[in-house]
This record gives structure tokens, sequence and C-alpha cells, in this order.
């Protein structure tokens, strides 16, 4: 079957990898663009937030190339994600597109639609084979991550920063192609070498900021205007502990890496000591984490009107206080533009810089400018 | 001296308030009940919270810092869920750590009620009063609460509004009502439709021009859960259950039209909303559908309902032709 599914970052590779190895065909919507959205924003509602806007757009457009089936994620609540596929099913049957819904439900939901849903994936090759295509898929996912903290790590150190996201465009093109398990961690190095040849001799250690947030607009660049890469631009180097790998390690192997959950509830503890739903609980001990480890700052990106997010944020002055750490808040959607986005990231490194350079009048530093 | 304990008069305050007054006053404690939402209230509220939140959430934590100086304790619930499987919404989930920004170093009472803890649950108490007080006092006062509750509930679902509901229930004074024979349905959150300022002013609109106001609390859970057996995937919000549910039971009513008032910028509603729409549409039933905020002036809002009045009336008339 032709299936497509949302865009969320570098979440494409492994899950065509997947789609691929079980015999199906992955048609992959083309990277969110304008026009995805455009049609987001005309179909859905005007108060969904933000990612329902781009994965109806996403799935407009590979609708229109021929998909005709959709895999999506279901939930429990009370984030508004649990339902965001009955919507945009009504939405787009509306529009007069036909096709199937998959849905990943958890196991507490509705457990028929996930079995209808594995029954579709894992019905045409072995059982062996799917084990061993779900292994590549997981360990490519892994490997991708850590080569994507790789490159934020480095480029606020490299000299030239357009060679080292070639390098890494590079990267993740072959790691698309690949099919053999063993060859993945040579990528990895390879991208590692290059990104060694073209560090600068150590100086003045880069700022370090945090990225938290809701986990789609963290990790879908096209939709946070690569806050990533301006921020590394700007020669800052951007910590996040948010992946696809660590999502699917918390929450579809929970139970053979509890500690993540541990962690989150062990450190959001005092300043929020309830779940509230999405990613709001993780913002805040991210937050936390931030605090404690002597970062220079942390930037939260929520959607417009996300719930949990808006808990966190009314939490962030408490945290922010009492750790002395500055916090930019970053609310997107659809109407924002990078011009204001990049003025306000401007505005906060220079902050930060300040702040380390011990408020000592108005000396900005450039990372240029130290060669 | 008694203890005061201040109730804000938000958010789910029109489903519980009952319940809570009737229990606080049994223990000998003296609740402390705020004024309904006034202009200055709402300025305060939105000063003190994130821009973000939505307008209900701002009103609650108006009334808070309204009540901030006239009692000891300020009680402030954590609904999690009321029913199993579903929730209410992630603001109510947060509110004591969202109120505890605005409000400082108040104490607060935090009565909360989750999956495994009802809200009539001696368990949801705040720890306090359950150490302060005999556990058969506490449960005697609950039984008396619940009974309020129920009784108050009742009272909702013969077509009064909360605050004569209240009336009723404290004074005993039955307020007199004309029936009417035009129904309108009026749909949205609880804590939309009966705050006088959120609201600004609709119910007493439309019972000036001669209708008869059906609201979801006219319902019984029971009927509601009747009606919402027929989604596709069962809704985890109680709010929004309740409204989907209530829209399909008026639709059967035949009401003569809808009115949906929500809050902008709140999660759940945006999704419902649409659900809403699309049924209402292949009902063929007029559905007036309101986004309020703290910038929503009365003129405008009345303008609109007016003119859905007038469309009414003309279809009425052109089908009695």
């Amino acid at each position: 079957m032709r299936l497509t599914f949302p865009h969320m970052g570098l979440l494409s590779l492994p899950v065509e990898t997947l789609l691929n190895g079980l015999g199906h065909e992955a048609v992959l919507a083309p990277p969110t663009n304008k026009r995805t959205f455009e049609l987001g924003a005309k179909y859905a509602p005007e108060g969904a937030c933000l990612p329902f806007k781009i994965n109806l757009g996403n799935f407009i457009e590979a609708l229109e190339q021929g998909a005709e089936g959709i895999l999506m994620g279901g939930g429990l609540g009370p984030c508004r994600f649990g339902y965001y596929a009955q919507i945009q099913r009504q939405i787009l049957a509306d529009l007069g597109y036909k096709f199937q819904l998959f849905l990943f439900e958890p196991l507490g939901g509705e457990r028929q639609e996930l079995s209808r849903t594995l029954r579709l994936l894992l019905g045409k090759v072995p059982l062996s084979r799917a084990a061993a295509v779900f292994r590549l898929a997981w360990q490519k996912i892994r490997w991708i991550d850590q080569g994507n903290a790789l490159l934020r790590f480095m480029l606020p150190r490299c000299i030239d920063q357009g060679k080292a996201q070639r390098s890494y465009e590079q990267f993740l093109a072959a790691m698309r192609r690949e099919e053999k398990m063993k060859n993945l961690s040579f990528h990895y190095r390879q991208l590692a070498a290059e990104l060694r040849a073209n560090r600068r001799p150590e100086g003045e250690p880069p700022l370090r900021v945090k990225l938290i947030g809701e986990i789609y607009m963290v990790l879908e660049p096209r939709v946070n205007f690569h806050l990533e890469m301006l921020l590394g631009e700007m020669g800052v180097e951007v910590v996040r502990n948010m992946s696809i790998s660590q999502w699917l390690e918390e929450h579809l192997f929970g139970f053979f890496y509890p500690h993540h959950r541990r962690r989150t509830i062990l450190l959001s503890e005092p300043f929020l000591s309830a779940f509230v739903g999405g990613h709001g609980r993780e913002t805040i001990a991210e937050m936390v984490d931030a605090g404690v480890n002597r970062l220079d700052g942390v930037i939260q990106v929520l959607p417009f009107t996300c719930m949990p997010e808006i808990v966190a944020q009314s939490i962030t002055p408490a945290v922010s206080a009492a750790y002395q750490l500055p916090i930019l808040t970053l609310v997107l959607d659809e109407h924002s533009a990078e011009a204001g986005v990049r003025t306000r990231l401007e505005a906060f490194v220079d902050l930060l810089r300040r702040r380390r350079t011990g408020n000592k009048g108005a000396r900005r530093v450039f990372p240029g400018a130290l060669g | 001296m008694r203890i005061k304990i201040g109730i804000p008069r938000a958010l789910l305050y029109y489903w519980y308030g009952p319940l809570w007054r009737v229990f606080l006053a049994e223990l000998g404690l003296t609740p402390v009940v705020s004024g309904p939402t006034g202009k200055e209230l709402l300025n305060t509220g939105v000063k003190a919270t994130v821009d973000e939140a939505c307008l209900p959430v701002k009103v609650f934590i108006g009334h808070c810092l309204s009540l901030r100086a006239q009692c000891d304790f300020l009680m402030v619930p954590r609904l999690v869920s009321v029913n199993k499987k579903d929730y209410i919404c992630p603001k109510f989930m947060g509110l004591p750590e969202m109120t505890r920004q605005a409000v400082g170093d108040r104490p607060l009472f935090i009565w909360k009620s989750e999956k495994n803890c009802a809200l009539g649950s001696p368990q949801a108490l705040p720890a306090v009063l359950r150490q302060g007080f005999s556990a058969r006092r506490i449960k005697k006062g609950l039984q008396k609460a619940e009974a309020a509750f129920r009784t108050y509930h009742r009272l909702l679902q013969e077509g009064l509004f909360p605050e004569e509901a209240e009336t009723v229930l404290f004074t005993g004074a039955f307020p007199h009502r004309a029936e009417k024979g035009r129904r309108i349905g009026l749909i949205g959150h609880p804590y939309c439709l009966y705050d006088p300022l959120i609201n600004l002013g609709t119910i007493d609109l439309l019972q000036r021009y001669g209708f008869q106001v059906l609201a979801p609390e006219y319902f019984t859970p029971r009927q509601i859960e009747a009606e919402l057996r027929l989604l596709t995937k069962p809704l985890f919000w109680t709010l929004s259950q309740r409204i989907v549910g209530a829209f399909r039971l008026l639709c059967k009513q035949r009401v003569e039209g809808i009115i949906y008032l929500s809050a902008f910028a709140c999660g759940p509603e945006a999704l419902i909303g649409e659900l809403v729409k699309k049924e209402a549409k292949v009902a063929g039933l007029p559905l007036l559908q309101l986004a309020l905020d703290e910038h929503s002036g009365e003129a405008g809002l009345v303008t609109r309902i007016e003119a859905f009045i007038d469309l009414l009336q003309r279809k009425r008339r052109l089908s009695c032709v």
C-alpha cells in the first residue's frame, strides 16, 4: 500500500526505511514548505495548533502525490494530539480525498485501531524480516540523532559553518539510502571526521542554550525557522535532550528505560507536581536541568494555543528566578515570520553574552571577530 | 475566630460551588465566595497571567487576587479528571501552580480530583483538612455536601441557571419563571455560559427576546453519554463531551437555533467546534459560533446575536408560509 505520514524533523528517514522494508511504498510528502502552511491554515480550524495545520498540509500534499493510506499517531489526552486524526479525517473526507487512516493508538486506548494498523504493517513480510527492519530503523534514528547532536556541538566551534552544514546534509542523505545496519556507524564516523577537520582552535567557550518546549516545534526545523542553525551561526551551542529516539525510548519502550520518567518527575516536582499533558512537565524538568547545570539560557518554543506549554510557561518565572536563568519563550504560529524570530534570538543572545562578560559595558563579541 | 476560606467564583465553581460551600460550612469554616466578575477584576487577572492563557483562566486568577485580602486560605481545585478515562483540560491540571505564580505565597487549599481519587472522596481533600478534623466529621460533611450537590444539579436540569439554583439551595426562594414557547440552545463550557462578564449578558438578552434558553446543564450525564456512543473515537475531555452531547440532544429537541460561546484560544474547542459545525450543517440547524476574549465588546456581541435572532425569525416565517 502507498502510505504516507506526517513530517516531524528527522522522523521521515527511519519511517521511510521501515515502510519500504515491510513491503509497502512510502510516499513522502514534500518537505514542509510555504504551500503546506497555506493549505493547513486554509482548511484547519482557526484555533487549532500549528502542528495540526502542518500535518494536514502534509497529508493533502501527499494525497495529491498518490498516497492511499495515512499513518498517524493517537493518544489518550489531554493533549489535543490524541484527537488530531479524527478531525483531520473529517476535513480530508470533506475535501473529497479517498484514503484509509491507520492509527497508532497507545495500549490503553483503542486496541482495535492499533491491531488493525499492525496487521497492515506486518501483513506482507515474515515476522523475522519485520523484526530486522524494525531494528534497522531503530538503529538508524539513533545514529541520526547522534549525528545531529554532534553537529549542534560543533557548529559554533567550526571554521567554516557552511561546510559543516554541507557535511551534515551529506550524512543525512547517506543515512537515508543506507540499508545495512553495520554501515550506519561508518557514516557517523565520517561525519565526525569531517567536522573535526573543520574545527577551529578552542578559544572562549561558546554560549550554551537549551532548547525545550513542544516536541513538534522543537524538532521540526522547517517550522521553527531552523532555530538550531540560526543559533549555531550566532556562535551558540544548542543543547537539547528531546529527540525522536529519546521520545521513543520514553513512550514506546518506557518499560526498558524507566529512568526518563523518573528524572522528569524528580526534576519538575518542586515547581509542577502534576502531569499536565503533552510535554508540559518535561519542559519544566528540562528547564530545571538547565539551571542546575549552569547553562547560559533556555529557549522555550511552543505553538500558539498549546495547552500544556501554557501551563509550563506560567511557571517559567519561578524557575527563572530560582536558578537565575534567562528564558526566552517563542510562541509561533502560521503568521510568525523569520525576521521577527531572528531579531528576538539576536537580542537574547546579546543579553546572554553581556551577562557572561559580567555586565562590563555593552561589548559585543561576535564569533567571527575572535578569529 | 473562624478561619475564612476563599472560593473563586470562576471555572468549575458553576458545577461544584455548592459542594465546596456546604462542606466547608459543615466543618465550621467560613467559605468566602468572590463576587461576580467585574471589569476591574478581569483587568487584574489579565495583568497577572501569561498572555496565551484563555479568558476563563485569566478570570479565575482575577478572582483569586480579589480574594487575597479577605481570606486566610485560598481554595484552588486541581481537577485532573472527574470521570474515568477522560480529562478536564491541561490548564485545570496545572491550575494551582499557575495560581501560586500569580498570587504569591498565600497558602493554597488544593482540592484535587484524579482518576483514582474522585472529587467526593476524603483522599481528594487538602491534607490540612484531613489532619485537622476527625474522619467521621469529614465523612459526614462530605455526605451533606454531596446531597447539596445533587440537589443543585437537579435544579440545573430543571432549567434554572446556576445563580438561581444557588439561591434556591441556600435560601429556598424559588424564582418565578414564565413558560416560554420559543426555545434556543446555548452551548459552551459552563464557565463561559454563566459568567456574567464572559458571556456579556447573552442569557439575559435571549430571555428579553422571549426565548427559553437551554444549556448543556439541562441534560443529565446519562442522556449525554447515550449520544456520544456514535463518535468514531471517544472524546477525552469531559467538558467537550458535554458540548457535543448537548448539541445532539438540542438538535433532537428541535430548538430554533444554537449559539455556541467559546473562549478564544481554548484548546479542545478548536477541534470540537469543527465537529459541531459539521453536524449543524448536516442537520440544517442554524448555529452561531462566538469566540470570546478579554477584548470582546458587548455592542459587537449584541449586534451579532440580534442578527442571528432576525435570521431565526425569517426562517420561521418562511417555514410557516
